[in-house]
């Protein structure tokens, strides 16, 4: 298995080798803490995420990467008792200064969770949601056009075309999360989140979304958490590792699975811890 | 895309309209907690200015003698008369002194009456005795009577205001507390009329309602909860007591009229078939809390009592009970503070009757507190205005002290397993 | 196995113990079967002399002219369309004000309110719950009736003393607790998530209840508003004091109406003759009345109850 990952991840790397560290980066987070009323969630942490490729997020339960993903576009707002302290900077400007708007950064900032949650809404609307409360849509047609193209990119076009109207509740659960994922590329944002995409989905539907990531990430910066080493090795080119509200380590992903530094890490890797 | 505007500038032009109208959804939140709770104060308010003047009453200090001819005649408002006419002797003409004597109440023979009853040697003594004014007299008291409005448009005429004011002046006419309207039963004179005899009916009703309705209710969680197979048929019983909880008011009164009174020739207006019909209405409530209260025991108590050897029986009556009754007895105040309040049941069944004596017993005939309030609230003199007024602070009181009462057993038993 | 005397003893006293318990919980289907016979049985003796058509689709109600006996049934003066539309009447006044009230209330406790303001107003709305309908009644007629007289004799309006709108109002504000608990209940049960995704896309939290929560509580809602229009129809002691008494078919807000209600009352109370078709005609409107509300309450706890599993 581990061998597997191995051969997998090599792979994957030499294909992302040219040009690493040249491109710059979409998010940069300094010295973060979050706490949770009197609870200390995540512990100073730093952590570069480069445009257009896929972050991953690991570590075992309860280490804070849902709070670290939910602080890149200031999810933890909406949380009761939720502060967060230090630096997160999309395209160098701090998301948390004074005067920033977090329904504007949240177009921006757009978001997947592990859960498909569709509204109660038909498919269409759905996917017209978010241009149609950020005023993006000029006409019906232009609207057309938003719905449709989300939904080809999400790969999800073919198989709803022809019911439109009907209920987004209504598709299978890989469906709904490529549903979920139309509906936040409508509003074209710049960065997705995904917290455990797939954890809610059968092998097959799994397979589906990994591809569409790998896709996206041509025109998105995407991060994304996964309990999957698997697929964090194959769908990912940076990971960072966290343990007990701290990150451990970071870097690309061959070489956290390869030659992680930390005990740390290497002992979550190779599953000895998690 | 091919227009002026930048996908990040569109979103940003949209967003100080967006803001507002945030803000303005927010806004009508707000407003409609504060209308509601503005309708409470302004109801709570206007009850309470209109009713506070009702605990106090006007009485006048007079100087009666206790003439023995009277007394024998059993012509005890004779003796409030001379005392009135002793206290204005410029009064002579016929029609003058029937307005003089018009001031005191018809009740006030009966505070003579009720003295010489507790102490016979009065005959022939003469003694100042504070005694109930009339109506009248009692609201120009109180200024609901406006003395600057024209004679005409007035229950009191300027002759008797002077008499009044002469009263005042010699500091023998004064409010003072209403002892009478707590103790007294109801009357067609407003100054006379107490909810002492609706309080008793109250009472006898919910006392009734509570020994059958408890009983009724908390063995019938107890077998829902606890041994009922989950059949058809509990599933019958289930949705008959949610349906019956929303059934309303007044078709419980009908069932009153038709089964109770019609069929099995129960008393009218007696507060034994108030309380049977308020049972039939509160069941509902209790065997909701009662199960409520059940479902909180743990699983693990009725484990431990079945791990000791006891039978289901005995695990619920000695282990699980006694954990469920304060809820279930939170469940019950609550119902019975519903029951106290019910009024269109009883009136189905004739507690609605104008009744001076004050009820002895679950068969003699009686309203309830609030079909009194009902009642006078139909009267059209002033007086009984405010009377329905206080008899609604009453009972008021009454159910907050029991909601207090709910409220503190459910803190103290609240338990967490 | 060996069975003890007193074991046996024992086993025969809790067969006893459950057989009460079993009788006990009949009562509650007696009670119902009780009201049903009850209601059948006099409305059709009531039947039996005023033909059911002439009572449901009848335009007139004028109970007293029947009392003589060559009249009885032959007048068509058992007509219950004036009473049904003056009950609706009142019901709608007070479901219009109580709806966005108790809904908007609702959506600021569950959605907006601090936990300690909402820890605060909750219990203070649940008051006008517990406050006896008689108190609403009193304060309709004697308060609320003059002031929208007065109120609409100076904008040159005639408003009843007696008005619809008098009744209407206080009924809803009877029935606020009862829509924005129930509402209440509702939206919360709206899954975390939901709200999530759509803040997630940069949804303001108004967004986010309107287009979102809102339509997914919109069973769980109406669900809610039924219930309350039950208990507005089937209410007695605000309209008994506050409505009209005698029959009017509109629907003018301003004028007096009479409701099912009210006449059940004015017909049962006082000394009757218990026979007589004006006694009877009280159970035909309380079957009506039992009827009606039955169906709303058997729909509205089925959407209620179909609402909760979906998000269980
Ligand atoms: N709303 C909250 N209130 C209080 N504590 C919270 C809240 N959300 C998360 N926490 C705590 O913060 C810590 C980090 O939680 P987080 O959800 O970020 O973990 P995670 O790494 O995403 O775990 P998982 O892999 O199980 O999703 C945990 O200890 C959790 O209990
Ligand atoms: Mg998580």
């Amino acid at each position: 298995m581990e061998l597997a990952i191995h051969t997998d991840v090599s792979a994957n790397a030499r294909v992302n080798a040219q040009g690493l560290n040249s491109k710059p980066h979409k998010v940069t987070a300094e010295g973060v803490n979050v706490f949770y009323g009197n609870k200390q969630a995540l512990n100073q942490v730093n952590l570069d995420i480069p445009s257009n490729m896929v972050t991953a997020l690991i570590g075992p339960s309860g280490c804070g990467k849902s709070t670290f993903l939910r602080c890149l576009n200031r999810m933890n707002d909406v949380v009761d008792g939720c502060r967060v302290e230090g630096e997160i900077c999309l395209d160098g400007e701090n998301i948390y200064a004074r005067g920033v708007d977090v329904v504007h950064l949240r177009a921006r900032v757009g978001m997947v969770f592990q859960k498909p949650n569709p509204f109660p809404k038909s498919i269409y609307d759905n996917v017209a949601y978010g241009p149609r409360i950020h005023g993006l849509a000029k006409s019906r047609t232009d609207m057309d056009e938003i719905v449709m193209t989300s939904l080809e990119k999400a790969g999800l076009l073919d198989e709803v075309r022809d019911r439109l109207d009907a209920p987004g509740t209504g598709l299978s659960g890989g469906q709904q999360q490529r549903l979920c994922i139309a509906r936040a590329i409508a509003v074209e944002p710049e960065v997705i989140l995904m917290d455990e995409p797939c954890s809610a989905l059968d092998p097959i539907a799994t397979a589906k979304i990994e591809e569409l990531i790998d896709e996206l990430k041509e025109n998105y910066t995407i991060i994304m958490v996964t309990h999957s080493m698997q697929q964090a090795a194959r769908v990912s080119q940076k990971t960072a590792f966290f343990h007990l509200g701290e990150l451990v380590e970071q870097g690309d992903t061959t070489d956290i699975f390869t030659k992680p530094v930390d005990e740390r890490t290497k002992a979550y890797v190779t599953g000895r811890i998690g | 895309m091919s227009d002026t505007l930048t996908h990040s500038e569109r979103i940003e032009a949209g967003l100080t309209k967006r803001y507002r109208a945030e803000k303005r959804f927010r806004l009508y939140g707000i407003a409609a907690i504060a209308v509601a709770m503005a309708f409470l104060v302004i109801m709570l308010a206007a009850i309470g200015i209109r009713g506070i003047g009702a605990f106090q009453q006007t009485e006048v200090a007079l100087t009666v003698v206790f003439d023995e001819t009277h007394i024998k005649d059993n012509n005890w408002q004779a003796i409030v008369k001379e005392s009135m006419r002793k206290k204005f002797p410029e009064v002579t003409s016929r029609s003058d002194k029937r307005l003089l004597t018009q001031l005191m109440s018809s009740g006030a023979g009966f505070n003579l009456q009720n003295m010489y009853r507790a102490d016979p040697s009065l005959v022939g003594e003469t003694r100042t005795v504070w005694l109930t004014a009339s109506d009248d007299v009692d609201m120009l008291m109180k200024g609901a009577i406006d003395r600057a409005s024209p004679q005409s448009e007035r229950r009191v005429s300027d002759k008797e205001i002077v008499w009044i004011d002469s009263l005042i002046a010699d500091g023998a006419l004064e409010l003072k507390f209403n002892t009478h309207f707590f103790t007294g039963g109801d009357s067609r004179e407003p100054e006379l009329a107490g909810i002492f005899g609706a309080f008793m009916g109250s009472i006898f009703s919910l006392a009734v309602c509570f020994l059958l309705s408890f009983p009724l209710g908390v063995m019938t969680a107890i077998y829902l909860e606890e041994f009922a197979p989950k059949n058809r048929w509990t599933d019958v019983i289930e949705v008959n007591i949610n349906n019956l909880a929303a059934v309303p008011s007044i078709v419980f009164g009908l069932l009153g009229l038709a089964v109770f009174l019609n069929f099995f020739m129960l008393p009218r207006s007696a507060p034994l078939v108030g309380g049977m019909v308020l049972a039939l209405m509160t069941l509902p409530t209790i065997i909701i809390a009662s199960r409520a209260a059940l479902r909180a025991v743990p699983p693990s108590i009725r484990e431990a009592a079945w791990g000791m050897g006891a039978s289901s029986v005995q695990t619920v009556l000695h282990h699980v009970l006694p954990l469920a009754m304060p809820g279930m007895l939170t469940g019950t105040i609550i119902g019975m503070a519903q029951a106290l309040g019910e009024s269109a049941p009883l009136l189905m069944i004739g507690m609605v009757a104008f009744i001076v004596d004050i009820p002895g017993s679950f068969t003699d005939p009686a309203t309830a507190l609030p079909v009194q309030i009902f009642l006078w609230a139909d009267s059209p003199e002033r007086a009984f205005t405010e009377r329905t007024a206080a008899a609604i602070i009453v009972l008021l009181v009454f159910l907050v002290t029991m909601n207090l009462i709910a409220v503190v057993l459910r803190k103290k038993f609240e338990r967490r397993w | 196995m060996y069975v003890t005397p007193a074991r046996r003893a024992q086993k025969a006293v809790e067969a006893v113990i459950k057989g009460i318990l079993i009788a006990s919980s009949t009562v509650a289907i007696l009670t119902t079967v009780g009201i049903v016979a009850s209601l059948l049985f006099e409305s059709l003796r009531f039947f039996g002399e005023v033909p059911l058509t002439d009572f449901l689709f009848g335009l007139e109600w004028s109970p007293q002219t029947a009392m003589r006996a060559d009249q009885v049934g032959s007048s068509g003066s058992f007509g219950a369309i004036p009473l049904f539309a003056g009950t609706l009447l009142i019901s709608a006044i007070a479901l219009i004000i109580a709806t966005p009230i108790g809904l908007f209330a609702a959506i600021y406790l569950a959605e907006y309110a601090h936990v300690s303001v909402r820890n605060w107003v909750k219990p203070i709305l649940e008051i006008l719950a517990g406050i006896p309908t008689v108190v609403y009644g009193f304060f309709a007629a004697l308060v609320v009736a003059p002031w929208l007289r007065g109120g609409g004799e100076s904008i040159g309006l005639d408003v009843s003393s007696e008005s619809a709108l008098a009744a209407g109002l206080v009924m809803g504000v009877m029935i606020i607790p009862l829509i924005s608990s129930l509402s209440d209940d509702v939206i919360n049960a709206v899954p975390q998530t939901m709200r999530d995704g759509s803040f997630g896309l940069g949804a303001t939290k108004s967004e986010t209840i309107r287009n979102v929560v809102l339509p997914a509580a919109l069973p769980g809602i109406m669900g809610g508003l039924l219930l309350a229009a039950s208990r507005a129809i089937g209410e007695t002691m605000i309209v008994v004091m506050a409505a009209g008494l005698a029959s009017n078919l509109t629907a003018n807000p301003l004028q007096a109406v009479t409701t099912v209600t009210v006449q059940i009352v004015t017909l049962l109370t006082g000394d009757q003759e218990f026979d007589s078709a004006k006694t009877l005609a009280a159970f035909a409107l309380g079957l009506m009345l039992f009827f009606t509300t039955l169906v709303l309450n058997v729909v509205a706890l089925h959407i209620v109850k179909k609402y909760r599993e979906q998000y269980e």
